[in-house]
């Protein structure tokens, strides 16, 4: 019954398969199997992740407070994240309270992460689609090609991106492998010359992004808007975190559920309650789960009849969020919903969100840094190891992110659950190409505009495995064998 | 920490996951070479894990571009494991040369692009490896471990003679 099985071996006896494979290494890839019927249309599509297999089990046994620095070598994207979602829950199993300020320089390197990663998404990974179009010649269809038709904007951008790095840095330690935060708190106070240094770097991040969204609402996402909104998208739920007054939060507070629909249901809750209101379901040709709404009781990745789908990332949290509580953020917000609606869906609008929530950052950063108890010297409090179960949840770049926690009263990690962003999206992914793949493939002809088409739509969710990213010099980053009825390679594309 | 990476002239990057079998020699390099050589003051080692393709994205779109750039990292060219070669990158593998990601290492084609628009001498060495686990299994085979410490070595002499060569009055 199923399109491929795990290991990738075709299961399918009839009909031909479309698979766009990038070859790549162990951290986490993606190949799309598309089969089509024996008209040549798309009857099944699924996306394959290799995802990092093994490390809830791997994590059991060891003591808790090392999890956190272990958890940093998941994934080179989102070291961050991972290292403060673990520390959460580390603090969780250990009960401990942290330090006010200890809060806020956990919530301020949260910011400078996630404005980091949304400018390099946006310039660099997703702007040469939306500047460009899919018809554009690929040799300049990359940011290469976007810094020769826009030299003051791309120029901006590198240096903002810079500047976002270089203050992660400075707060986590190490970019690439942080350690800064520590079970009850951060690891070392802020100094007031670098809260000084810091200042004018978050104030040009503002400057920049929202010069950013102003120039992308004019060049892309208002004219593309009146277009793409006439096209028939995916409908799902979404998933986010929101502060304790349902405004927009990226650190901490509850988790919200909210179905489609400008009146649709809601449902909100606690971090720890997070099994209650999402199952997980185990399928046969992929390694990773997917979770869904329990009370929908059953998963359908149908497009036509989605049932327990839900989204997270940037649109979802602007989806689920009654505000966001900075006021130049807010502004665009209510500009995003007026254009758009209220709960939209197109994936499109990732992109419009991603930028809005980068404006947000950069005014809570400066909220932040402009306090002057950000550097009083109690960051951190002393914790005992003790049985216990923590929830560390916090909004990672490509959507919520969950650790979930049990020890021993030794302090011995007993269970894990992780719940990554891309996880959590991983229906919605599928379903989303299914439904791209069926209308841009038809009657089995496909090109590189089609399968761009497909990539567009998977870039779009952002999700943490190559597909994600594209290629320098703008080639599509994919294999694609096309197989006759018996399973024979009669065409391979290395587009 | 992020501004002296990019005030460096010889940058080393060690490239791998330290939880997957063989895949963390690159990493496993550069710890040798921090705790046993003393690098020239312009020259900088970073353990890039997972991210390298990130630096090198930095490096690419950055104007403090290093003038060289080592790149460590675990490959499979059919060798005895723990085989440890200087390649062009002309020589990668075709599934190195079709990977474009920064989600992990290697990033061709922005290596390609270091060279040919930046001007940044690259010099690569993959080790063959042994045994890359479906699932976490941190460390190096022995094979591969046994290649870490000359690795090491022959990366601090490559260093030095890289840094004499930008500056032959010292």
């Amino acid at each position: 019954m199923s399109l491929n099985s795990v290991d990738g071996s075709d299961t399918k006896p009839s009909g031909r398969k479309v698979v766009i494979e990038p070859v790549t290494r162990i951290e986490g890839h993606a190949r799309i199997g598309i089969q089509l019927d024996e008209n040549g249309n798309v009857s099944e599509a699924r996306v394959h992740v290799m995802s990092m297999r093994g490390f809830e089990k791997f994590i059991e046994g060891r003591a808790a407070e090392e999890v956190p620095g272990i958890v940093t070598r998941i994934c080179g994207l989102c070291p961050w994240q991972h290292h403060l979602a673990s520390n959460k829950a580390v603090d969780g199993c250990f009960g401990a309270e942290i330090p006010p300020t200890a809060r806020m320089l956990r919530e301020l390197t949260q910011l400078f992460a996630h404005i980091s990663d949304k400018v390099l998404h946006f310039f660099f990974l997703a702007a040469p689609d939306l500047f460009s179009g899919p018809g554009t010649d690929y040799r300049v269809r990359n940011f290469i090609g976007l810094a020769a038709q826009n030299p003051d904007l791309v120029r901006k951008a590198v240096r903002t991106r810079h500047i976002a790095q270089e203050m992660t840095a400075i707060m986590a330690g190490n970019a690439i492998h942080p350690d800064a935060v520590v079970p009850g708190g951060f690891s070392r106070p802020l100094k007031e010359e670098q809260r000084r240094q810091l200042l004018p770097m978050a104030q040009e991040c503002l400057d920049f992004t929202r010069f950013a969204l102003d120039y992308a609402k004019e060049k892309v996402f208002i004219p593309k808007w009146s277009d793409l909104k006439q096209e028939d998208s995916l409908t799902t739920s979404f998933l986010g975190s929101v502060d304790r007054d349902g405004g927009l939060s990226f650190y901490d507070g509850k988790l919200r559920l909210k179905a489609p629909g400008a009146n649709g249901g809601c449902e909100e809750f606690e971090p720890q309650d997070y099994r209650d209101f999402i199952d997980e379901q185990v399928v046969d040709w992929s390694y990773v789960k997917f979770p869904f709404i329990r009370s929908a009781g059953e998963l359908s990745m149908e497009p036509e009849n989605l049932t327990g789908v839900y989204r997270a990332n940037s649109l979802a949290r602007l989806n689920v969020c009654s505000h966001i509580p900075t006021p130049f953020a807010q502004l665009e917000l209510l500009q995003f919903r007026q254009t758009v609606g209220e709960m939209p869906q197109h994936t499109f609008l990732h992109h419009w969100a991603r930028l809005i929530e980068a404006v947000h950052n950069a005014e809570v950063a400066l909220e932040l840094l402009s306090d002057p108890s950000i550097t009083d010297p109690v960051v951190r409090k002393k914790v005992i190891p003790q049985a216990g179960r923590g929830v560390g949840v916090v909004e990672a770049p490509r959507g919520t992110l969950i650790h979930d926690y049990e020890a021993d009263e030794k302090g011995f990690v007993t269970s894990v659950n992780l719940i990554v962003g891309t996880t959590h999206n991983s229906a919605a992914i599928n379903a989303d190409v299914l439904k791209t793949a069926r209308s841009v493939l038809e009657n089995g002809q496909s090109d590189e505009d089609a399968l761009n088409r497909i990539e567009t739509v998977i870039r779009a969710y952002d999700p943490c495995f190559s597909c994600a990213t594209h290629n320098l010099n703008g080639t599509l980053p994919v294999k694609m064998d096309i197989c006759d009825s018996r399973g024979n390679v009669i065409r391979s594309l290395y587009c | 920490m992020y501004r002296r990476i990019w005030g460096a002239r010889v940058m080393v990057i060690g490239c791998g996951n330290v939880l997957f079998g063989d895949d963390g020699f690159g990493p496993a390099v550069i710890e040798r070479l921090e705790a046993e050589y003393r690098l020239p003051a312009d020259a900088v080692a970073i353990d890039g894990g997972t991210a390298a393709g990130e630096l090198l994205l930095d490096a690419l779109l950055g104007e403090d571009t290093p003038e060289t750039l080592i790149v460590i990292d675990a490959m499979d060219f059919g060798l005895e494991p723990g085989s440890v070669q200087e390649i062009p990158i002309e020589a990668l593998p075709q599934n190195k040369r079709a990977d474009f990601s920064i989600h992990q290492f290697p990033a061709v084609n922005i290596l390609k692009e270091l060279e040919e628009r930046k001007g940044v001498s690259l010099r690569l060495l993959g080790c063959q490896i042994g045994y890359l686990p479906r699932e976490i299994n941190p460390g190096l085979s022995v094979s591969v471990a046994r290649a870490v410490g000359t690795t090491a070595k022959l990366v601090a002499e490559m260093v030095r003679g890289e840094v004499n060569i930008q500056n032959p009055g010292i």
